[in-house]
């Protein structure tokens, strides 16, 4: 399925959400909450389907906060990025993808160590980096460590 | 650190595999629990060399930061400088010189075979085989002198920069790798002769480990671990970047899935690699090295990811850009290893504690690519 017609087909299944042509690859926009819908709509009812997982991670931006997600689909040779939006930057929630992809557990661990978003429906939410006792989520904007930060 | 595998009776073992131990290859730390020899749970404990070097470069600008990529995968040094150096030319939309290709593609699968070199060895090495970690060593000494010829460098390169290299490549550059290949390949024979029909070895390797097809990808796994799963992944076949699409070379795929096909792929993939250098040496380019980029980098606002094939596997950098700083505004790089270890407690359940070690050998793992 060419990039097209799966945005007509998005366009009528979630409304909800934008599309961006900024980089190599298109970039869908959608709120956290209809995020793991979207995500498992790509990967189990649309055909053929993105059935890898390229990348998971995590943007800061000064009110709000994004989880990337990179798709890809082996069949058809397309790529995706979904930017699922988390307006709430003091308690950062969105739902675990892990029963989609066991192998985003770690990475979502990852998330949470470093940006403190919390995964809901994971199944061992973990500071797998950090330890707990770590304070601060160092790859937010505003963590600040006076001794070991690098600035120039 | 709370423990994560919870002991549910006092009968439960709880065994810690690392964080020092000779065959976790650095620093890993595994909490395993057993009962009598039989694996019953695997919970990686990362973070012991984590210097988030995402957030490092975050603060530093677009020049800089590729010289911290070379300390992540530092068996891959030259593919991750050269997965940064792609990604901001394609962002600046700047074309490299042809040699500039040529020589890229030639450090690489340079680089891939004194990784899989060190793997052979250390694979020996994790099993009781002392001999073949002295003679890979030997044969990788020679790649990293060349290296250090090149770059002056031996582990951390730096030499490919965004817009073509560092430097030119210092004379008889293609001769001397010509030479070596033609030793290496009589050596790499040896290795078969070595270890590849040992039964001891056969016997450790062969069906322990099993990852299938549709596991592999479920959990992520990249390069020679997913390979040997029967799972196409090489991103030089699906996203083929510099010389690549015109090289004719095989994708080693194989269906058994168990530790011994990760090893006869590797070996497999080192043949191929001796193939690919020998296509490119006689037809290197004249012409400069490096195509005009400002001094300071500058993206333009948007986010660009960029995958190449390292010797473990896809790695991926993830740039997003404001469009007026110097520096990203965030990055992110998709290491392989952390994916391939996702799938080693899945792999080990139900096994043997000295399956474990010889499963971790195959899987191929580095730590600072793990952590970051």
């Amino acid at each position: 399925m060419q990039i097209e017609e799966l945005k007509i087909k998005l366009a009528d299944a979630f409304p909800q959400c934008t599309f961006e042509e900024k980089s190599n690859m298109t970039t869908i926009l959608i709120n956290a909450s209809d995020a793991y819908a979207l995500i498992k709509y790509l990967k189990t009812e649309v055909n053929p389907g993105f059935d890898t997982l390229s990348c998971l991670t995590a943007i800061d931006w000064p009110d709000y906060m994004e989880v990337v997600y990179i798709l890809f689909s082996r069949e058809s040779k397309t790529q995706l990025i979904i930017k699922s939006k988390i307006s709430d930057r003091n308690s950062p929630e969105t739902k675990s993808i892990c029963d989609l992809w066991p192998g985003a557990e770690l990475l979502e661990c990852e998330i949470f160590d470093l940006f403190g978003i919390n995964f809901t429906n994971h199944p061992l939410l973990r500071r797998v980096f950090l330890g707990e006792e770590w304070i601060g989520y160092p790859l937010r904007k505003d963590y600040v460590d006076e001794i070991n930060m690098i600035t120039l | 650190m709370q423990p994560t595998v919870e002991v549910l009776n006092e009968r439960d073992y709880i065994l810690n595999v690392g964080p020092q131990h000779p065959s976790t290859h650095g620093v890993l730390h595994l909490r395993i629990k057993i009962e009598g020899e039989t694996i019953l749970d695997v919970e990686p404990v990362l973070g012991y060399i984590h210097r988030s070097i995402e957030k490092m470069s975050e603060a530093l600008t677009y020049r800089q930061f590729i010289q911290m990529t070379s300390r992540m995968d530092y068996l891959s040094a030259h593919m991750n400088n050269l997965a940064c150096a792609l990604a901001i030319e394609n962002a600046l939309q700047v074309e490299v010189p042809d040699k500039v290709k040529y020589i890229r593609t030639i450090l690489c699968e340079l680089t891939r075979l004194a990784s899989h070199q060190l793997w052979w060895a250390a694979n020996g090495l994790d099993l009781g085989a002392v001999t073949p970690f002295f003679l890979a060593f030997r044969d990788r000494e020679a790649i990293t002198d060349i290296f250090e010829e090149v770059c002056g460098s031996r582990l951390t390169m730096n030499y490919i920069v965004p817009g073509g290299l560092m430097e030119d490549v210092p004379e008889g550059f293609a001769d001397k790798i010509k030479t070596y290949l033609d030793t290496f390949e009589r050596t790499l024979s040896e290795y078969d002769q070595l270890l590849t029909g040992n039964e001891i070895f056969r016997g450790r390797n062969i069906g322990v480990g099993v990852l299938t097809k549709e596991e592999a990808l479920a959990y992520g796994c990249t390069g020679p671990v997913a390979r040997a799963s029967g799972l196409s992944c090489d991103v030089r076949k699906w996203f083929p970047y510099e010389m690549y699409d015109k090289l004719s070379f095989e994708e080693i795929i194989l269906t058994e899935g168990d530790s011994y096909a990760r090893y006869k792929v590797r070996i497999a993939e080192m043949y191929q690699s001796i193939k690919i250098l020998r296509q490119l040496l006689d037809g290197i380019p004249e012409g400069d090295f490096q195509a005009k980029v400002k001094k300071i980098i500058k993206l333009p606002a948007g986010e660009f990811y960029q995958r190449v094939e390292t010797a473990r596997g896809e790695f991926g950098v993830y740039i997003v850009s404001d469009g007026k700083s110097s520096s990203p505004y965030r990055i992110k790089f998709r290491s392989p290893g952390l994916s391939n270890l996702a799938a080693l407690p899945f792999m080990t359940k139900g096994a043997k504690i000295g399956d474990l070690i010889a499963v971790m050998a195959s899987l191929d793992l580095v730590i600072p690519d793990i952590d970051r």
